[in-house]
């Protein structure tokens, strides 16, 4: 994958289409087939590590071509949780995106949330749940945002039982079930110049 | 035949039910490691476990957390003395003429090209349990797992180092528009050949997003395949949102209707997942006597 991303650049091709067409663009197929049964999380997970390889090549040439960050998003899975696929993969496409992602990894208790927010000076707070029994720290995160002041914060929320009835009832900005919709909708939430 | 597998040559079994949501109604506040909180609560999960007894359960399952797994919640340094106490203390309550089963749960890692944990770290990991069982004395193995190559070292590291009964659970089956398959791609029949293959003398499902009916035709799938007895452990149904409360919808009655379909269907060993709880499975236990 490095290599068909250095030859892309070698033939002149822009950053920023290979970017969006290549890399985003073979998610987003993989996403759908994903959807439809014709993929499973092992190919997934084979097509993040490729798109990952292919990112390693042009993020250097991304901030050489005075490229800055569209925002800064704190990524987790909530408290007593540990299912991580889902939130990779939104971390892989935030990316490739132009996010700058600061990833907590699993089992992220709302405090380790919160601290993160201020300590990145985060714009956004992204949160995973596969569990039902860890959904209610979704919302005692983002509870704990509250408590803090941090009014300003986006969240959104993902995981297979969450959906965008439970995201509302929550407070959560947004939501989002796959990764590609989850890049769109922090493309909504979150603008800075 | 003795032990279990005598057991299961006689009558349909019931299983207990799962211990996460059990334990919750005991202060486990569902944010922690489920094993973790159980060997620091005994007495409540003991508790737990004599709810299934009374509900005519007819075997206990040390309910196990595998390293990888517990290196997720910072406790990896534990993973011996958790699962240890959890075996013993599951053995404690467990009466007389009953059967102790011991889970080889998942790791949660993945192996090589998507992962970064070894075939020998991931074997190792299950070496490890199936000693903690032997040194105990346990009456069979539950491996469970929704790919079939980890899934397979668990079954492997039983059947290479002890002469109990394994039984093979294929986790989280889900309805998708190319037929039943797991989030990993593997189909019930591929399953059901494997697990008989490596030696698992009992087949069967656990947890997904499979509701009750298409437990059903799960089941019928695994008996076409394979000639082992089948487990069907299925959730209470698909999880829905009610008053900002998740809950699993299929009632203690519902699951009287569907039992005797997954037993005609070819089902030995009969029990629930996650929403099920122990007034399920004592109706059931009516309904199967």
């Amino acid at each position: 994958m490095e290599e068909l991303t250095r030859q892309a650049l070698a033939d002149g091709i822009s950053v920023g289409e290979i970017l969006d067409k290549g890399l985003i663009g073979g998610m987003n197929v993989v996403g759908e087939r994903f959807k439809q049964a014709e993929m499973f999380i092992p190919e997934v997970l084979l097509a993040a590590g490729a798109m990952k390889a292919g990112m390693n090549v042009l993020s250097p040439l991304l901030h050489d071509t005075g490229y800055r960050t569209k925002g800064r998003v704190i990524l987790g899975t909530v408290k007593g949780d540990i299912h991580e696929i889902g939130k990779n993969l939104v971390g892989i496409m935030l990316s490739g995106a132009g996010f700058e992602v600061i990833d907590l990894g699993v089992d992220v208790s709302p405090r380790k949330f919160v601290e993160a927010v201020v300590e990145k000076k985060a714009q956004m707070v992204g949160m995973s749940s596969l569990l039902t029994v860890t959904m209610p720290s979704l919302k005692a995160t983002i509870e704990e945002l509250k408590k803090a002041g941090l009014n300003n914060i986006k969240t959104i929320v993902g995981g297979a039982t969450v959906t965008q009835r439970y995201a509302d009832e929550i407070g959560a900005d947004g939501y989002a079930k796959d990764a590609p919709s989850a890049v769109a909708k922090v493309r909504e939430l979150i603008r800075i110049d | 035949m003795t032990g279990i597998l005598g057991e299961l040559a006689k009558r349909v079994l019931i299983a207990p039910g799962p211990v996460g949501s059990h334990i919750a109604n005991s202060g486990y506040n569902q944010s922690e490691n489920t094993q973790w909180w159980a060997v620091s609560h005994p007495e409540a999960y003991k508790q737990a476990l004599k709810a299934w007894l009374n509900a005519g359960c007819d075997f206990l399952q040390a309910s196990t957390s595998n390293r990888f797994r517990l290196r997720k919640f910072g406790l990896e340094d534990k993973t011996i003395e958790i699962n240890y106490k959890i075996t013993e203390l599951t053995k404690e309550v467990l009466p007389a003429n009953s059967y102790l089963g011991f889970s080889l749960s998942a790791s949660m890692v993945f192996l090589p090209p998507m992962g970064e944990a070894s075939v020998d770290e991931v074997y190792g990991s299950y070496l490890e349990m199936v000693k903690i069982a032997e040194d105990i004395g346990v009456d069979f193995y539950v491996a469970s797992g929704s790919e079939l190559e980890q899934t397979g070292l668990a079954i492997k590291a039983a059947r290479d180092n002890s002469k109990q009964p394994i039984f093979a659970l294929l986790h989280s089956v889900n309805p998708t528009p190319r037929g039943f398959r797991t989030i990993m791609g593997v189909a019930p029949t591929t399953a059901a050949k494997k697990f008989q293959e490596l030696g698992a003398e009992v087949v069967g499902l656990i947890c997904g997003g499979v509701n009750y009916e298409e437990t059903t035709a799960v089941i019928a799938e695994m008996r076409a395949a394979c000639s082992k007895y089948l487990f069907a452990k299925p959730n209470a149904g698909i999880p829905e949102l009610k008053n900002g409360k998740t809950i699993y919808p299929r009632t203690p009655e519902d699951m009287t209707k569907a039992v005797p379909n997954w037993v005609k269907a070819g089902a030995r060993i009969v029990s629930g997942c996650c929403g099920t709880t122990p007034e399920h499975l004592a109706k059931v236990a009516a309904v199967l006597k």
